[in-house]
């Protein structure tokens, strides 16, 4: 696959009440053509002022951008082949949906064949009379993404494209337009702050934060191989317990023994414990030869539907979750054993931590 | 397009500048008329404007409240007809309705004595030429102020009060009495303190009522006294009382935000039957009987009268200049009008950015609140330095132009406002959706800003066409010689006494209204539908 944008050490810097604000502090990234990937941080972090700077709305301090192999730096917005569908769709509200789409398209850039097959798709084609006033949020949606489909963009941009729709409708419609974009072979880059938005659509994720990116990862290994406790923290459920090194790869916590295959500096360090690494026994996985089984205390449940997330304390007051199916129930007081997969362990140095605090 | 900002501070600088030359006439005080002002007139013209002031605040709240509670909260046959009849007064200018009041209730008014002749009471105790009687009259004239504000309350505000009430088990009259009124004060504010504006404001009215107060006080300083000075310190005495009420309407309009940040629901309208309706109709019929009926039906018949008489075509013959210098001039103010506004309302948008630009463009929309005898004054002082130091002659004060900016700098804020309204429409996301789509500057316009602001720009000028016909005061004091409108000529008709022949232009200035009225209800009623 051709590489489509490549961006490189890119800084932003933004006046805000006469002060220099750094949003954006050497961003990069790149994305082959076809890929859908997905910016995902905290509400601040920088996103939203990313896309801006793509499509050209706001100035770049320092950095490349280069799109289609060239440096797009000076291009005007209009002119780069770049799509940009607002969180809050922008639809002009004196123009009906049809108006919407085509709105500063001149008869010869005018696609009718793209037009008919994008309304099709994304289901349109009995509201385009209808003034904006008169659609859901998702049929203003589908409208916003056909207004810039139209235009056949190389490149698209999703600024929280689902904010405004219910939450269940939202991963249906994460994967729909994943499905779309596969269909039209289109790339795409959105952003969000909701991790399962960004799981459905994208193929990659970059993690931001204080405007970085930390991670850029596919969505599994920024689950099962963060790196640094931030990534760890954002994605999914976690708990940290203290780990001390015995040797080289050899570390002991209050789970026991177990070694890594990454060499670390010197401690004080945490070990990383994913809930479905935690199996209490008799639920579902019978034990193996080499495991040993722990004891500790169930003190909290979390009722999720199909599983339940236990916070379980230790012997030495330390917590540990574990996702049980929620057909398996515990009450709290009660007293279980449990074994853990120790070779999907991550430890951290706990100066990440102390890093991460301060940067909050 | 940076003209649009520089347009801005031209129209601030046409209000601040006559208020500073009215600040500076402090400096040649005439003490001979001060003395007489302090003897035989300030104590009065306080004490009046105050008791004026007290009783219209009143009385329109009598009126308004219920009115507005009924429409928002009731449904039943005919509330969306009533919903415009409500606002017709807005077509009356005030002096139209004091002429109408003291020829039926005057002390030889056609009411005053037939019930006077049926009854043996005598016409002094029936007579509402009074400070009693001027305040019914502003009442009548003024509630829709406060109507529009209340209804507005409590449409967007009610729904949820009851809902809650409800749920708290919280009885009907202590929900509106504890919560509905206390939410809905900044709303209230905001209606009464413009009401006080337009009473302050008044000259026409007072003035056929003899009441002294202080807009009476500068065209008698003007020209009773001959003492143009005079008349601009009485005229800075106003302006500070008028400014102390701009910032009390201005601290509750930003209050009214803080109480919208509760998202808003439609009131369920209770459906209004049997005996409570017949009551209903009945009040609003002897209401609306009295506040529109009655003077419209005195208008057309004395307008008959008057033209089928022996002198009726010469009459009417008379009245065609009035009528055409009232439309031109009207016509062409509001052109001047609409057109500053709409470049200022663009500016807003697109081209104020900092705190200093905004403060021009907010300064420009305090002209509403100078009282249109304070304005004359304050106009025709500078424009008269400025032909005595250019000309050596009256060439500017002898012209259109007083007129034209008095009428600019008081209702270019009546075609603002909704305007600016009409282009906050678009968000931050839309401008930035025109860069990415490289829309030039035609398609902008032609499928985006005109499209989005006709509609509003179209009853902003009928709104700002209906102020300027009904307009008093600036015209009485800054027209050219020749140029009298039906405004002039009505208050001409009643100094000499003459109703009658009064309610012939007014008969036209008021169907004209009513016609202007109409359609900038049609736009408030489908904010509602």
């Amino acid at each position: 696959m051709q590489q489509l944008i490549m961006v490189e050490n890119l800084h932003v810097h933004l006046k805000n009440q006469g002060n220099d604000v750094k949003i954006l502090n050497g961003i990069n990234f790149k994305l082959e053509e076809g890929e859908l990937a997905s910016l995902l941080g905290p509400s601040g972090c920088g996103k939203s002022t990313l896309l801006r700077v793509l499509i050209g709305l706001e100035k770049i301090s320092t950095g490349t951008i280069v799109f289609e192999q060239k440096n797009i730096e000076m291009v005007k917005p209009h002119k780069r082949n770049i799509g940009l569908v607002f969180q809050d769709y922008a639809l002009f509200p004196h123009l009906t949906a049809h108006e919407n789409i085509c709105i500063g398209l001149s008869e010869n850039q005018f696609n009718n064949e793209l037009f008919t097959q994008l309304v099709n798709m994304v289901k349109i084609d009995e509201i385009l009379r209808r003034y904006p006033h008169e659609l859901s949020g998702g049929q203003q949606q589908r409208v916003a993404l056909v207004r810039t489909l139209i235009r056949s963009p190389r490149l698209v941009l999703l600024d929280e494209p689902f904010s405004g729709l219910d939450s269940h409708l939202k991963e249906d419609m994460a994967k729909e337009l994943r499905m779309l974009f596969k269909k039209l072979k289109t790339t795409a880059i959105m952003v969000t702050h909701d991790q399962k938005e960004a799981f459905s659509f994208s193929d990659s994720i970059g993690i931001m934060r204080q405007g970085q990116i930390v991670q850029w990862s596919k969505a599994f290994d920024l689950y099962h191989e963060p790196q640094n406790r931030f990534v760890a923290t954002f994605i999914g459920e976690t708990t940290f317990i203290k780990a001390k090194k015995i040797s080289e790869y050899c570390f002991y916590s209050a789970l026991g023994e177990f070694k890594i295959d990454k060499k670390t500096d010197d401690g004080p360090f945490e070990l990383m414990v994913r809930p479905d690494d935690i199996h209490i026994d008799g639920v579902s996985h019978p034990l193996a030869n080499d495991e040993i089984s722990i004891e500790g205390e169930i003190i909290e449940s979390d009722f999720r539907g199909a599983m339940t997330l236990y916070l379980i304390q230790l012997e030495n007051s330390e917590c540990i979750k574990s996702l049980v199916p929620s057909h398996q129930k515990f009450e709290r007081g009660q007293k279980v054993s449990f074994h853990v997969d120790m070779d999907r362990f991550i430890v951290f140095s706990e100066n990440d931590k102390f890093n991460d605090d301060n940067l909050i | 397009m940076l003209v649009a900002k520089k347009i801005s501070f031209f129209v601030a600088l046409l209000v601040i500048i006559p208020m500073i030359f009215l600040l500076f006439s402090f400096t040649e005080v005439q003490t001979e008329n001060w003395l007489h002002l302090i003897h035989f007139q300030l104590p009065t013209m306080l004490k009046s404007t105050a008791v004026l002031l007290v009783g219209v605040l009143l009385g329109t709240s009598l009126i308004a409240l219920p009115l507005a509670y009924f429409q928002t909260f009731y449904q039943f046959p005919g509330r969306s007809l009533f919903e415009v009849l409500f606002l017709l007064p807005l077509a009356f200018p005030l002096y139209v309705y004091a002429a109408i009041g003291l020829t039926l209730f005057g002390l030889t008014g056609d009411i005053t004595l037939w019930i006077s002749k049926h009854t043996g009471l005598s016409p002094f105790l029936i007579n509402i030429k009074n400070q009693f009687g001027l305040i019914q009259i502003f009442s009548f004239a003024l509630y829709p102020y406060l109507y529009v504000t209340m209804r507005e309350a409590f449409e967007t505000h009610g729904g949820k009060v009851f809902e809650v009430a409800t749920s708290l088990k919280i009885k009907k009259s202590v929900a509106i009495r504890k919560i509905l009124l206390p939410i809905t004060k900044p709303w209230y504010a905001a209606g009464i303190i413009l009401i006080a504006m337009e009473t302050l404001a008044d000259f026409g009215a007072s003035s056929m009522f003899n009441a002294t107060t202080f807009t009476t006080g500068i065209y008698r300083s003007w020209f009773g006294l001959f003492s143009l000075a005079t008349a601009e310190q009485v005229a800075s005495m106003l302006m500070i009382i008028i400014f102390i009420c701009v910032f009390f309407y201005k601290k509750f309009e930003s209050k009214k935000n803080y109480s919208m940040a509760v998202k808003s629901i439609s009131p369920k309208k209770k459906k209004l039957k049997g005996v409570k309706l017949v009551l209903l109709y009945l009040g609003y019929a002897i209401f609306l009987v009295a506040v529109v009926g009655v003077p419209f039906y005195f208008l057309f018949q004395k307008t008959i009268l008057v033209l089928g008489g022996s002198r009726g075509d010469d009459f009417i013959l008379s009245l065609q200049a009035p009528l055409y210098h009232s439309l031109y001039l009207s016509l062409i103010a509001t052109i001047i009008i609409l057109g500053l506004s709409y470049t200022m309302a663009y500016a807003r948008r697109f081209q104020l950015k900092n705190s200093f630009d905004i403060f021009w463009f907010e300064t420009s929309k305090l002209g509403y609140a100078i009282p249109g005898t304070i304005l004359a004054v304050a106009l025709y002082v500078p424009l008269n330095k400025i032909d005595q130091i250019i000309f050596g002659k009256s060439v500017l004060t002898f012209s259109l132009i007083p007129l034209f900016l008095g009428y600019t700098v008081r209702f270019v804020s009546i075609g603002l406002n909704p305007l600016e309204v009409s282009f906050k429409k678009l968000s931050s996301s839309h401008s930035s959706q025109i860069i990415v789509y490289g829309l030039s500057s035609l398609t902008q316009w032609k499928k985006i800003y005109f499209p989005l602001t006709v509609t509003t720009a179209l009853s902003a000028f009928f709104l700002v066409f209906l102020e300027l016909l009904k307009e008093l005061p600036i015209t009485l004091m800054t027209r050219p010689f020749g140029r009298d409108t039906l405004a002039v000529k009505i208050f001409e008709y009643t100094s000499e006494g003459d109703w009658d022949r009064a309610a012939v232009p007014s008969f036209i200035l008021v169907s004209l209204g009513i016609v202007a009225v109409i359609m900038v209800y049609l736009r408030f009623n489908k904010k509602y539908s």
